[in-house]
């Protein structure tokens, strides 16, 4: 009798986290996928939904739809300092892509990112507001002028 | 008196137990929903008959592994640790797991395998030995250079080999470049033509083992070209040929939607299985395999529309393709008694698993097995062991938990597999 209230109860949680895992790996589109790692309440300055669709046709191959890149290869954009730092440094990175090793995080990167200078000034601006927004990013927007002055 | 306490103090206990009982449970099959089969580790799941048993959790980075006759264990770092490039491992009480771990050597990479006594270390420019010393587990500290000159890559970098019957010793040197544009992995850029890396890398390059020194643009002899990076690679002692595995190209899809679709991306091209003759040609960069079709295709970068064949119709064909990403980082062909008679001569592959699936799911995180009569493989390929993901899903390649990365073969004829997230190593054995 003990054996099977101890297994009765064991069983619970185990159902239960199958379940939840079942239920966090359907076939989500990714547009609904990125929705659930942003934040709920963006900047009134920024326009998340330009931002996000500039990063899913041309980044997230390589950073992935949760930003969190590819270990070895691509940095996480997650709770990245980088990415919430110095606007002329990641607006001159989009634009002249970067080589070599690097390290964010204690992890060790190195990979070539390739120029990202067919992007429009619009388009920098908004893909780096909606990274410095999300994933665990907490920064301002960047500004159309901002990559103006950069890109003359 | 005495019982009645002792009653007492168990059934204070039941509430405790349960809940113990409960959340280790729910932890464990937190990580994990998968069963595992007849199996000592509770991660990989493997067919009836065999088990898994873990030698060792955590010594880094393991790239490749090799094992001496004796038993003792050597794995390939990609990067230093405790100041070692190496890490030996020996287990002197035979209960399957590692009691002594040591680092050593300055050299880090991926290449690693012994050859007349010595033990030979691929980092990414030069491939060098440490001679071995019986019964000792770490080798003479002096290094000797076998093969140098190779160029920095700062992708596809490793410089896997394998040795011949023949006292040769064959180097992958992989193209730093996804498709040969200029600049590399960008929107509707064409490639160079002819392709200039074609001349130093992308090929399997050929030294003697037991030669100093040698350069790979003077004494290396180029054995094949038009291979973007073959980390899997292993001379076949039962044909007395070469055969390696090819990563295919990434990024058709984002940088030629017009012809391909996100599907066409995510499913192309097979990662290829080839058979290597001296002076093969590929077909890289101007060629990927699309096995859906049967076909080499020309590239886009080289006018290509997922069609058209133009000059990669006479270009070397795989033996088998395998899905598109699942990166196949080594191969063994299993010349032991142990396992069941159907894998005598099969080759094992272990995939590191994709990244560049994305938007869909990532998989390939695994090891297959493709049994072989001859020189080919007779029938299709079956995944061996599964469950190093650790998640049914892998939505990017953080997620997973393992990534298979090395296998090699132990004096019982044990399989053993390392993966490079945390450098964890498995003994797989079989017993009726």
């Amino acid at each position: 009798m003990l054996k099977i209230i101890i297994t009765a109860l064991a069983i619970i949680p185990v159902f239960i986290s199958c379940t939840q895992f079942h239920e966090s790996t359907d076939n989500v589109n990714i547009s609904t996928e990125l929705t659930n790692y942003q934040q709920k309440t963006p900047s009134k300055t920024t326009k998340p939904d330009e931002g996000k669709s500039v990063y899913m046709k041309f980044c997230l191959s390589c950073h992935q739809k949760d930003a969190s890149g590819v270990p070895g290869m691509y940095p996480s954009l997650q709770k990245n300092k980088v990415v919430t730092g110095d606007k002329k440094k990641i607006i001159n990175i989009v634009i002249n892509g970067l080589q070599g090793e690097i390290e964010v995080n204690g992890e060790v990167y190195n990979q070539t990112m390739p120029p990202q200078n067919y992007l429009t000034n619009k388009q920098i601006a908004e893909v780096l507001s909606f990274l410095r927004q999300n994933f665990e990013n907490k920064a301002d927007s960047v500004k159309v002028k901002e990559v103006n002055i950069i890109r003359k | 008196m005495k019982t009645h306490f002792n009653s007492l103090n168990h059934l204070t206990l039941i509430p405790s137990i349960t809940v113990i009982v409960s959340l280790t449970l729910s932890l464990s099959v937190n990580s994990s929903c998968q069963v595992p089969a007849n199996s000592k580790d509770k991660e990989l799941v493997l067919p009836a008959g065999f088990k898994a048993e873990v030698v060792t959790e955590s010594v880094g980075q393991g790239r490749h592994i090799v094992i001496n006759t004796n038993g003792d264990i050597y794995v390939s770092l990609q990067r230093l640790k405790n100041k070692g490039g190496v890490v030996a491992l020996r287990d002197t009480n035979k209960d399957g797991k590692a009691d002594i771990i040591k680092y050593f050597g300055e050299f880090s990479g991926t290449g690693i395998g012994i050859h007349n006594g010595y033990l030979y270390v691929g980092a990414d420019t030069i491939v060098v030995r440490y001679k071995l010393r019986p019964g000792e587990l770490l080798p003479d500290t002096k290094y000797e250079v076998i093969a140098k000159g190779f160029l920095k890559n700062n992708q596809h970098g490793s410089k896997s080999f394998t040795f011949d019957n023949n006292g040769n010793l064959y180097v992958n040197v992989g193209a730093p470049s996804n498709a040969c544009q200029t600049p590399d992995r960008t929107f509707h850029t064409a490639g160079t033509d002819p392709c200039p890396l074609l001349q130093q890398f992308a090929g399997i390059w050929k030294f003697s083992a037991d030669k100093l020194n040698q350069h790979q643009m003077i004494e290396g002899q180029r054995y094949a070209s038009g291979l973007r990076n073959c980390v899997a690679l292993r001379w076949n002692p039962a044909t007395d040929k070469l055969y390696a595995l090819q990563h295919g190209r990434d990024q058709l899809h984002e940088f030629w939607p017009e012809n391909y679709t996100e599907d066409d991306g995510v499913n192309l091209p097979a990662e290829e299985f080839f058979q290597i003759n001296d002076g093969a040609d590929c077909g890289w960069p101007y060629c990927y395999y699309d096995d859906h079709q049967n076909k080499k295709l020309l590239a886009p970068e080289y006018g290509g529309n997922g069609k058209t064949e133009g000059r990669c119709a006479d270009k070397v064909k795989p033996l088998m393709g395998f899905p598109a990403h699942y990166a196949p980082n080594d191969l063994l062909f299993y010349t032991g008694t142990q396992f069941p008679q159907t894998y005598k001569n099969g080759a094992f592959i272990a995939f590191h698993g994709s990244w560049n699936r994305a938007p869909q799911e990532q998989k390939g995180y695994n090891v297959v097995f493709v049994p072989f009569k001859e020189n080919k493989p007779a029938g299709t390929w079956d995944v061996f062991a599964d469950g190093f993901a650790g998640v049914p899903a892998i939505k990017s390649p953080r997620d997973a938990k393992y990534r298979p990365c090395g296998l090699a073969q132990g004096p019982d004829g044990s399989l053993y597999i390392v993966e490079d997230n945390k450098g964890k190593i498995w003994k797989i054995s079989y017993s009726k």
